[in-house]
């Protein structure tokens, strides 16, 4: 491959990335604490291309303080690197990062396993007032614990049909990025379905589980934006 | 000396990748750079203008034909996009070193480093795997750069398994991930490192380093007027060329990864075998990365825990992604030897630590 692509590939590698970053859309693909690290990366990237587009690189002849490891004497081209190379396939993900596919969603529900949900978490008593759980903590405390008994919380998630009947909210949590997706579900009772894949705020009180699910009566469903980091 | 690997010459067949159309290097410098940016400019202002005429027809015709309605292919490219968006400023770490130890570190310094036996070598590496905190994208370069100064192909192949699957970064979520359970933990780290050493004690006795073609085509290091331009020089190279095996990598995974759904795959979790050799081939097809697979291990509650050990260890030693890289790094005749090797050595070593300790 030849330097100069190399070096547009670079840049264009980090301006990709830098992107993502400032319109926020890499909350769709990574979790929140990878900000700093692709920060880097883009800023990495950018500032590699243009400095090799600043400083051309002139090898110098054989014989200087380097200790080479492999035989060189007999190529005459010291600058053997221009291969074909797979780097153009990167122009990919650039290109795919100029019209950024949508978050995991309810489609995505069928293919993706359930979280399990481990008895450790959550032991403290819930906050006071009408706190706003994540499906995990709901999930959790409903599973191992009472402490959700007579208590107004409210949850968020989008909607999705429930195998048994009526309507599951539903939540993806992340660990490193969208390819380890696992799902998390409450059954809701008391309220229609305001439409599968739709995001809404759901206020109610646990209820004893439908079906294995953890599930939530529902006082209140309200129609919401998907938040900027969709995953938990 | 063993620790100092020499290389046979550039073979003929070799050849077909040197352009020998490259300009020779112009000395007087001002020039060569003005000419240089403008070059690049002219250069990346056509790639731009014909891959988005390219895109376009492509797209318009895939808009027509309803392929971006189909929720597969959505699901495909998120997919694709996230790993390759968490894999990036790994990479990007792991060609920095590979950079680094190109240009600063001195095969003396390594030969400070890892004991001049092969055979003792392989376990140093093994153990130096647990400081490098990252996925598995990030020692692919690292390995390659460490062959290239002088280390032994097998000690480097080690450190390239071990390090993704036993940095402290990766025992700690597999600590958290198995809750009560720190004994699966311990299990994990006990079976990569197993399997990191013995492949790289096999490699040393059977393995044929010859087959490492397309590292000798770029292994010899090239002298530039400073340490930095080497270093800025060496890093770019393997970002691009790792990079564009890393897409072939994630592209492949993100296709089989929507294809093969996760949740109906309980029916197998009965069949004791069967399902340690399942655990590991879908290891291999989702290419998750080595920090989050103990949670999707934890989740797949159905199989015993020995099938969900294989799963963690063969993950960060072979999968999609890496075997991809590890074409574009090594070639093609080493990946295609290297990755049943690892993947034979990653299973035994599971199931055997797992009827153990689990």
């Amino acid at each position: 491959m030849k330097r100069r692509s190399e070096i547009t590939i670079t840049i264009g590698l980090g301006l990709a990335a830098g992107s993502l970053l400032r319109s926020g859309i890499y909350l769709r693909y990574v979790r929140p604490a990878m900000y700093p690290l692709l920060a880097a990366t883009a800023v990495t990237l950018v500032a590699i291309g243009l400095a090799s587009l600043l400083k051309k690189a002139t090898p110098l002849p054989d014989g200087d303080d380097h200790q080479d490891a492999g035989p060189r004497d007999d190529d005459p081209h010291p600058e053997h690197r221009h291969r074909l190379n797979a780097g153009w396939l990167l122009v990919i993900p650039m290109l795919v990062a100029l019209v950024p596919p949508p978050a995991l969603g309810a489609s995505s529900i069928g293919r993706i396993a359930a979280l399990t949900l481990t008895s450790g978490s959550y032991t403290q008593p819930i906050r006071p007032g009408i706190p706003a759980l994540t499906l995990s903590e709901f999930a959790t405390r409903a599973i191992y614990g009472h402490s959700l008994a007579d208590r107004d919380v409210i949850l968020e998630g989008f909607s999705t049909p429930s195998p048994s009947g009526g309507w599951n909210l539903t939540r993806l949590v992340i660990v490193c990025c969208a390819a380890d997706a696992l799902a998390i579900q409450v059954h809701v009772d008391g309220a229609p379905n305001p439409g599968t894949s739709t995001w809404v705020h759901v206020t109610g009180r646990w209820q004893p589980a439908s079906a294995g699910v953890p599930a939530i009566q529902a006082a209140q469903v309200t129609i919401t934006q998907q938040p900027n980091d969709p995953y938990e | 000396m063993h620790l100092l690997y020499s290389r046979p010459p550039l073979a003929g067949p070799l050849k077909w990748w040197v352009d020998v159309n490259e300009a020779p290097a112009i000395p007087e410098r001002r020039t060569v750079a003005r000419r240089g940016v403008f070059d690049t400019f002219l250069h990346a202002l056509l790639v731009i203008v014909s891959v988005t005429f390219v895109t376009a027809i492509v797209g318009i015709w895939l808009l027509f034909n309803g392929f971006f309605d189909s929720v597969q292919v959505q699901t495909c490219s998120t997919v694709f996009v996230a790993i390759i968006v968490q894999a990036l400023p790994f990479l990007v770490l792991g060609t920095a070193i590979s950079g680094a130890i190109s240009a600063f570190v001195s095969p003396a310094m390594l030969s400070r480093v890892f004991p001049s036996r092969p055979v003792l070598a392989v376990p140093t590496a093994g153990a130096l795997g647990m400081l490098l905190p990252g996925c598995e994208c990030a020692s692919v370069p690292v390995a390659k750069r460490l062959i290239a100064t002088g280390v032994a192909p097998a000690a480097a192949l080690t450190f390239m398994l071990a390090a993704p699957a036993i940095n402290p970064v990766v025992l700690v979520a597999t600590w958290i991930a198995f809750p009560g359970r720190p004994i699966v933990m311990v299990a994990r780290l006990v079976a990569s490192m197993l399997t990191a050493v013995i492949t790289g004690w096999i490699w040393l006795r059977k393995g044929d380093d010859r087959v490492l073609s397309r590292l000798a085509a770029t292994a010899g290091r090239e002298h530039h007027a400073s340490r930095w331009i080497t270093f800025v020089e060496d890093m770019r190279t393997d970002l691009v060329q790792a990079g564009g095996y890393l897409v072939i990598g994630a592209g492949l995974a993100s296709i089989l990864n929507v294809v093969i759904p996760q949740s109906r795959l309980g029916f197998i979790a009965g069949i004791p075998v069967l399902s340690i050799v399942f655990l590991a081939a879908l290891a291999v097809i989702l290419a998750v990365c080595s920090e989050a697979d103990a949670f999707i291990a934890s989740s797949l509650t159905q199989f015993s825990l020995t099938a969900r050990l294989a799963f963690m260890v063969v993950g960060p030693a072979i999968d999609l992604k890496l075997f991809a890289m590890q074409t574009g790094s090594f070639g093609g005749r080493f990946s295609t030897r290297f990755a049943p090797l690892t993947l034979a050595v990653a299973v035994l070593c599971a199931s055997i630590t797992g009827a153990f300790l689990l």
